[in-house]
């Protein structure tokens, strides 16, 4: 098995006496897509800014490309694009000035890639980057990340701020950039269904540890929600194995369960003597149902 | 606790150096009365003008900050509550200047004006600093008026006085106008804009861009430019202001028949920069975020290029500072002043701006400590600026208590950055929807 591009093992982080993440364990390979998930405030920016080296784990480590991040060599660090949940262009330039700038660290930059971006997503180049708007912004800090074509891009939150269009065109280069080379692609989004669209794995942060790390595919089929009428009433507590969620009403319930196999359908019918229906689950059925 | 009251403990207490200089004036102000002495008195008493002068500053930006959202319309008696918050902490600061007046038992000036001057620093200060929280430009066509009261009673009292006029009188009389025509806009005003006084002006803007570099960047410069946020420039545009400056320092030394005392002019006004330098060096600190994934550098690196970019900044102001200082103060090219004065502004600027540096994780108790020996070396500075000339060993001791306290914050700065945390120390945000260009 070849190196992982990233590689977090126990990651643990807390400012102060609050903990937000405990013992993350989890890696990325050339050419993965992961999707990170978790509600407000579950610790996906810093998981991501821990992983990057921007901020210390309080224990554990992170890597990229087999280096710590905390001592990240210039050649890992070329290889990595990040696009900030808040961005970080410099107000006073404009885009024109930002772009050279920022090509000015990179021995490899894609002008003609930049050039062609820039033109689709209508960006105003020679405009002063305070007076865009936020997904003006949002769109030119993309640009920065994608043009010195890195092998790791980092991107937090990146479509909160822009319009269906410019999304539908962001997702399509994530795919690009994912299909040309071995390039990994990490991000955290609260659309869900951009999400579902692009990712081929998933990592759900759940009270600073991962509820979930592996394939989206197999995380759909592996959670349904189970909806069962019985013939007589039921107990309060149903013993569904891999219970993640249930709600009981008399002779009804619904149950959302995990690790689960259709050859258990049956089964389970016969014990609980009921009608059992499932229900395979969207993402963000399966994000709701693991945070209930 | 009342909304008023809520507001007045606001106005005192929002920002953390507000607080922390607010802890140190109030242990200053119990040692001084504990222990009293004139000299003493006088040094311990410096904080207090601080946290006071602090406040009044910053009362005006904090006014339209709180009265410029929406949503606060909707609150119950806002602009009236607002009104009755305002007036408290304005009486508030100006107590302690009525009681010193009123039990100092030598006075410089006739009792007016130590009622009337305070009442027209702070009204002109408050009122000056709200319109240029609202717009810049406004704002600096205000400032020539602030030179002007400051100015007025050197200046002025006896023209008024040969015309029979009581001059305190009038302009008490002409502050209490000002703040009621100030309550009744402020009470009928449909929306108060919000502080947007870094919206871009595009002719200032215009004129900005005429001098960025034209050729390529190297990577040390593109550096910069995150550092510093701005593009390169070329050197003319360093010199342009600095060949304004320097200049007016000697026309104004010529000009200015009753100048401030030597001391005061070479070793007080450098005080001023001190505030800027903390605030500017912990600017270009919070900005070496942005180039942690660009650069090769280590956590070391950073710091080292964080204080080059500090260095070049402190340094430049400190040669244009000495020489407008030293304008000021005599009327020719003095060798010696210049040399004391750019003493001054380089140490106190190093000090400053290592404090700035310093300063990434929140107000430990090490930072309280360098606060209050940058505060002890300002509390010196002022209680010198009353003497006709400056001794020699006092000027010594402070450039050696500057000295040591650049030495001091650097050797932490450096520990700090080891393990400086950019997910907490990041820059700071503005709100750029309010800074855009008005169509």
């Amino acid at each position: 098995m070849t190196q992982p591009l990233v590689n977090v093992r126990e990651l643990a982080k807390s400012f102060g006496a609050k903990s937000v993440l405990n013992g993350i364990s989890a890696a990325a390979q050339a050419g993965d897509i992961i999707g990170v998930l978790g509600k407000n405030g579950a610790g996906k920016t810093t998981l991501l800014e821990v992983l990057l080296g921007l901020s210390p784990p309080s224990s554990g480590s992170a890597e990229i490309l087999g280096e710590n991040s905390l001592q990240l060599s210039e050649a890992v660090k070329a290889q990595i694009g990040f696009v900030p949940q808040q961005d970080e262009l410099v107000d006073l330039l404009t885009g024109t000035q930002q772009l050279k700038v920022t090509a000015a660290f990179y021995r490899r930059w894609d002008r003609e890639l930049v050039d062609r971006l820039s033109a689709e997503w209508q960006i105003p180049l020679t405009r002063r980057i305070q007076t865009l708007s936020v997904g003006e912004r949002q769109k030119l800090s993309l640009l920065l990340a994608l043009g010195h074509q890195p092998l790791l891009l980092v991107l937090d939150e990146p479509v909160a701020s822009l319009d269906p269009i410019a999304r539908r065109g962001f997702i399509r280069q994530i795919l690009d950039v994912a299909d040309s080379g071995n390039r990994t692609v990490l991000f955290s989004s609260h659309i869900v269904s951009d999400l579902e669209r692009v990712a081929n794995k998933v990592w759900i942060i759940k009270d600073g540890a991962l509820a979930w790390q592996g394939d989206l595919d197999a995380l759909k089929e592996s959670v349904v929600r189970l909806h069962i009428r019985a013939r007589k009433e039921l107990p309060a507590a149903l013993a569904v194995p891999h219970q993640m969620s249930s709600r009981i009403d008399g002779r009804h319930a619904t149950v959302a369960v995990t690790h689960w196999r259709h050859e258990q359908t049956a089964s389970l019918a016969a014990d609980l003597d009921a009608d059992l229906e499932v229900e395979n689950l969207g993402l963000e059925d399966i994000f709701v149902e693991l945070h209930r | 606790m009342s909304a008023v009251a809520r507001l007045w403990w606001t106005y005192f207490t929002l920002f953390p150096i507000q607080r922390w200089i607010g802890v140190i004036a109030a242990a200053s102000l119990l040692f001084a009365l504990l222990f009293p002495g004139p000299f003493t008195f006088f040094v311990l008493l410096v904080p207090v003008v601080i946290f006071l002068f602090t406040t009044v500053s910053l009362i005006g930006f904090l006014l339209r900050r709180l009265s410029s959202p929406r949503t606060h319309r909707f609150l119950p008696h806002f602009r009236s509550k607002m009104l009755a918050g305002l007036l408290s902490t304005i009486v508030t600061v100006l107590l302690p200047w009525f009681i010193v007046w009123i039990i100092a038992p030598a006075q410089a000036v006739p009792s007016g004006w130590g009622f009337a001057f305070p009442v027209a620093i702070v009204s002109t200060v408050v009122l000056g600093t709200f319109v240029m929280a609202g717009s810049m430009v406004r704002g600096l066509l205000i400032l020539p008026a602030l030179f002007v009261v400051d100015r007025v009673p050197v200046v002025v009292p006896a023209l008024f006085a040969d015309a029979g006029v009581q001059l305190p009188l009038t302009i008490g009389v002409l502050c209490a106008a000002t703040w009621l025509a100030f309550g009744i806009w402020y009470w009928r005003v449909p929306r108060i804009a919000p502080a947007d006084w870094l919206r871009p002006n595009s002719r200032l803007q215009h004129f900005d861009s005429l001098f960025d570099k034209r050729e390529a960047l190297t990577r040390d410069k593109a550096g910069g430019v995150y550092l510093t946020g701005r593009f390169p420039k070329r050197t003319l545009y360093r010199l342009l202001p600095a060949a304004i400056v320097v200049p007016s320092g000697f026309a104004i030394g010529n000009f200015w028949a009753d100048p401030l005392p030597t001391p005061a002019l070479l070793l007080g006004v450098p005080i001023l920069l001190l505030f800027m330098n903390i605030i500017l060096a912990n600017r270009i600190a919070r900005r070496a975020r942005l180039l942690w994934l660009k650069r090769g550098h280590s956590r070391a690196d950073s710091f080292l290029e964080s204080e080059r970019e500090t260095q070049r900044m402190y340094f430049w102001n400190a040669i244009v500072t000495a020489l407008w200082l030293s304008g000021l103060a005599y009327p020719e090219l003095q060798w010696h002043a210049l040399l004391w004065a750019f003493a001054f502004c380089l140490t106190g600027g190093a000090f400053a701006c290592y404090l700035g540096l310093m300063h990434t994780r929140g107000f430990k108790p090490l930072d309280v400590a360098a606060i209050g020996a940058l505060t002890v070396s300002v509390g010196v500075a002022v209680a010198a600026m009353f003497l006709e000339t400056l001794p020699l060993n006092t000027a010594l001791a402070v450039l050696a208590f500057h000295i040591a306290g650049a030495w001091g914050c650097r050797a932490v700065s450096r520990r700090r950055w080891e393990q400086i945390d950019w997910l907490v120390f990041r820059p700071l945000r503005l709100p750029f929807q309010g800074m855009r260009e008005r169509s």
